[in-house]
């Protein structure tokens, strides 16, 4: 057997979705669903890792978008209220499957889930940056950013400016919450464009990843596949995804969680017609609406046969065979690699983290068992892309090819004839932007002013998140999508006319300060002209 | 932030005994009598001037919070309305724009914005269909953009500000550009507006089973094989279902889902 490194990096993020103008609002669920059941398992995993000294090596992506919502207050107390109903509505439960001790032994289950999932959530304060930034100090977790709001590059490129202020307002969010710089940056969707690079090097990132074809087709043939990084030129490396692995996890026919002991998603009490909508009522939307609740209590079973019961047991049995045979998947590539590379062979296996707990529920027990027994297996080593690049120091120099990871490979997703109308929007605020700074340059600006140039920015910002042109072609929600971003628009719109025209409204101004309340020491001097 | 402030207010006192201090030592080096001349109120008057105009100040870096409003659910919903009521996006421009962007090695994307320009005549031309977009590509290392090669062509339907074009193949980094003009004869164009230059650099990995098929379907006009070859495709129909291995179609638990 060869020796080999494992680099896991799960991608967390999720859009800015914040409504204090409602007292409740659907959308915000998806921040706290995942808080529950992703990245306080998470932590739970790292946190048990860490007492039993398990020697792994995590790469956890956070973007400025979900650090943000994860310290705003306002988010923190609905997030708890939303888990106490939870835990109110899993007590309920028990009671009601009183006669059906198969569903009532899992409505125990959840609810010492949630309860659980409480705790933790208190032990950190509501602040989960806390933990990770623990496991970072230990030497286990690394941690990178993504794009201020997850902007889409590739088609955000006609303006070199747009580009930079994702990137740089991004970096400057992280340090400012995690209290250092980060070396590696995950490209929204990893869309990679040629000279991207350069933007990434100014602002001091020292690697990024992409979709294997990236690296594959690559201006110079890579020597060693996507199993070592490209040196993009001017230093900042760039990483492939091992198809092979990813495969094992993302796949829905060939994955790991299509398994049909795992738990099934779409299997939630909130939708089961012969539960009464007056006793769901506290737990569902606007008291009337049938919505996902947490609670679900069927495995996967099979295609086209009746749902059975959820088996933990067998779930939890089925995540040590599937542990065991990613490890022994990643042993035998490495075996194989070994004998053409002129180097220890790198497996890059990148996740979006929501998989892991809220698609996958069992995933987080499944990422805990392969870091365990990697740790066992003395042939592979986690490791982290910075760690590598610190042991592994010269590189072949290529250029990577422009790719995303999605569709097809390319940018159509994020461009097509549900979402391409916003682009032509996107562009004439981003130039009208930066004339502005151009305009201001060198004026001494009134404190309103500065608030105004400043709010205009982030809302440029805002409207430029890959998940709105994302949701428009998925077709989930795409009403809400389409109002995000035209909401986004029309207040940079409008802050673009009161600037020009002097005319700034405090209220107006502050109303939209509190409702977009993100970014608080951008610099609008920052969007400007590298030439400038 | 106070203590900026009393730095602040300090050095405005200080400002002021400066001031007063120097009309003083004027009135004795001068041997004339400015009391005279000046009054106690003109004296601050002119301290009160200079200090208007030439007082220092400290620029926040930190968005000052404005404490003065309070805001019910209510009021919030109803300024967010009003802004989106009167300040949803349109395109109204007063300058002719043409943006091309790459989607994927066989398509771009052209949107373009034209408004009247009696000097080109483009909104005259546009009515009458005599508007032409025309496509061009350069090998990486060309530097020449007379060497581009015309890729693509399509007449602009005043209707549509928007296209996607389908494009040869290039297995070399390539520079896209395009231009709207009118074509006056085979060989000569009109370029009334120039778009941005896109570059791809791209090639034909296994894995993309759609992009190789497609690449052997265009055979001849595969640029690299022919470089001045141009392609009349205007009507490429969106919404054709791939069946290539990707990060999302292969999962129940991303793209479909993610975002509910």
């Amino acid at each position: 057997m060869n020796i080999g490194f494992l680099s896991v990096i799960l991608h967390a993020h999720l859009p800015y979705v914040r409504h204090p103008e409602h007292d409740e609002f659907f959308e915000e669920n998806w921040l706290f669903e995942a808080i529950t059941e992703c990245y306080i398992p998470l932590c739970n995993v790292l946190e048990r890792l860490n007492e039993d000294t398990i020697a792994y090596r995590l790469t956890l992506s956070l973007s400025p978008t979900l650090i943000t919502m994860l310290r705003d207050e306002l988010l923190q107390i609905r997030y708890q209220k939303h888990l106490n109903k939870q835990i109110e509505l899993a007590e309920k439960e028990i009671i009601r499957t009183r006669n059906q001790p198969q569903f009532q032994k899992l409505a125990r289950l959840y609810r010492r889930f949630f309860l659980s999932t409480r705790n933790t959530y208190n032990k950190y304060h509501g602040d989960l940056l806390t933990a990770f930034k623990k496991h970072h100090q230990c030497g286990r977790l690394e941690l990178i950013t993504t794009a201020a709001t997850h902007g889409f590059l590739p088609l955000l490129n006609i303006s070199e400016t747009a580009v930079r202020n994702q990137i740089e307002v991004a970096v400057e969010t992280f340090k400012t919450n995690m209290g250092f710089s980060p070396s590696g940056f995950w490209l929204p969707e990893c869309g990679y464009y040629p000279d991207l690079e350069v933007t990434l090097a100014n602002a001091g990132i020292k690697y990024f990843f992409t979709d294997t074809h990236g690296i594959l087709d690559a201006n110079e043939k890579p020597n060693n596949g996507v199993h070592a990084p490209l040196d993009c030129g001017n230093g900042v490396m760039a990483f492939a995804r091992d198809p092979e692995l990813s495969r094992q996890v993302w796949s829905a026919e060939q994955g790991y969680p299509g398994n049909e002991n795992y738990r099934e998603y779409y299997s939630d009490i909130g939708f089961n017609p012969d539960i009464d909508l007056n006793y769901l009522a506290p737990y569902i939307l606007d008291g009337k609406n049938r919505i996902n609740t947490g609670i679900k209590y069927h495995r996967i079973t099979g295609e086209g046969l009746e749902k059975e019961w959820y088996d933990a047991k067998k779930a939890q049995f089925k995540i040590e065979q599937d542990a065991n045979d990613f490890v022994q998947k990643c042993q035998h590539q490495i075996d194989s690699l070994s004998a053409n590379m002129d180097r220890i062979p790198l497996i890059v296996a990148p996740y979006d983290a929501e998989l892991f707990g809220h698609w996958w529920f069992e995933g987080p027990c499944w990422l805990e068992a392969i870091l365990r027994r990697v740790d066992e297996h003395k042939n592979i080593e986690t490791i982290s892309c910075g760690d590598y690049l610190k042991r592994q120091t010269s590189h072949q120099i290529a250029r990577p090819s422009s790719s995303t990871w999605g569709e097809d490979g390319y940018s159509s997703y994020w461009i097509n004839e549900e979402n391409d109308w916003i682009y032509p929007f996107l562009h004439k605020a981003a130039d009208q932007m930066e004339q502005l700074v151009i305009d201001f340059k060198g004026v001494t600006v009134s404190a309103i002013q500065k608030r105004a140039l400043n709010q205009a920015v982030r809302s440029i910002l805002l409207a430029q998140a890959s998940d709105w042109p994302f949701i428009m072609k998925s077709g989930t929600t795409v009403e809400y999508a389409r109002k995000r971003i035209t909401d986004h628009l029309a207040r940079f719109n409008y802050l673009h006319e009161s600037i020009r025209n002097n005319t700034i409204d405090a209220r107006y101004l502050s109303a939209l300060e509190f409702i977009d309340k993100i970014f608080p020491d951008i610099d609008f001097r920052n969007y400007k002209p590298i030439e400038l | 932030m106070f203590r900026q402030i009393t730095k602040i207010c300090n050095y405005i006192w200080f400002l002021d005994t400066l001031i007063i201090k120097l009309v003083m030592e004027l009135q004795h080096s001068s041997g004339k009598n400015f009391q005279t001349q000046l009054s106690r109120k003109e004296l601050l008057e002119i301290k009160d001037e200079i200090n208007k105009l030439y007082a220092p100040f400290v620029v926040d870096n930190k968005p000052e919070q404005n404490h003065d409003f309070k805001f019910s659910a209510q009021d919030l919903i109803e300024i967010s309305q009003n802004i989106s009521l009167y300040y949803s996006p349109k395109i109204l421009t007063n300058a002719n724009k043409l943006v091309i962007l790459p989607i994927d090695p066989h398509h771009l994307y052209a949107y373009w914005e034209l408004v009247d320009n009696k000097s080109h005549s483009i909104s005259q031309s546009m009515f009458n269909n005599e508007l032409t977009l025309r496509v061009y590509s350069r090998i990486e290392g060309n530097r020449d953009l007379n060497q581009s090669s015309p890729l693509a062509e399509i007449v602009i339907d005043k209707f549509h500000s928007r296209q996607k074009i389908r494009i040869p193949v290039s297995k070399k980094p390539t520079t896209y550009s395009a231009s709207i003009g009118k074509t006056i004869s085979k060989n000569a164009f009109v370029s009334l507006l120039d778009s941005n230059d896109t570059y791809i650099l791209h090639g034909f990995t296994d894995c993309r089973e759609e992009n190789k098929s497609q690449a052997r379907s265009v055979g001849s006009n595969n640029i690299d094989n022919n470089p001045q070859a141009i392609v009349f495709e205007d009507q490429f129909v969106y919404g054709s279902k791939s069946s290539v291995e990707s990060h999302y179609p292969y999962t129940n638990y991303s793209a479909k889902g993610k975002k509910k």
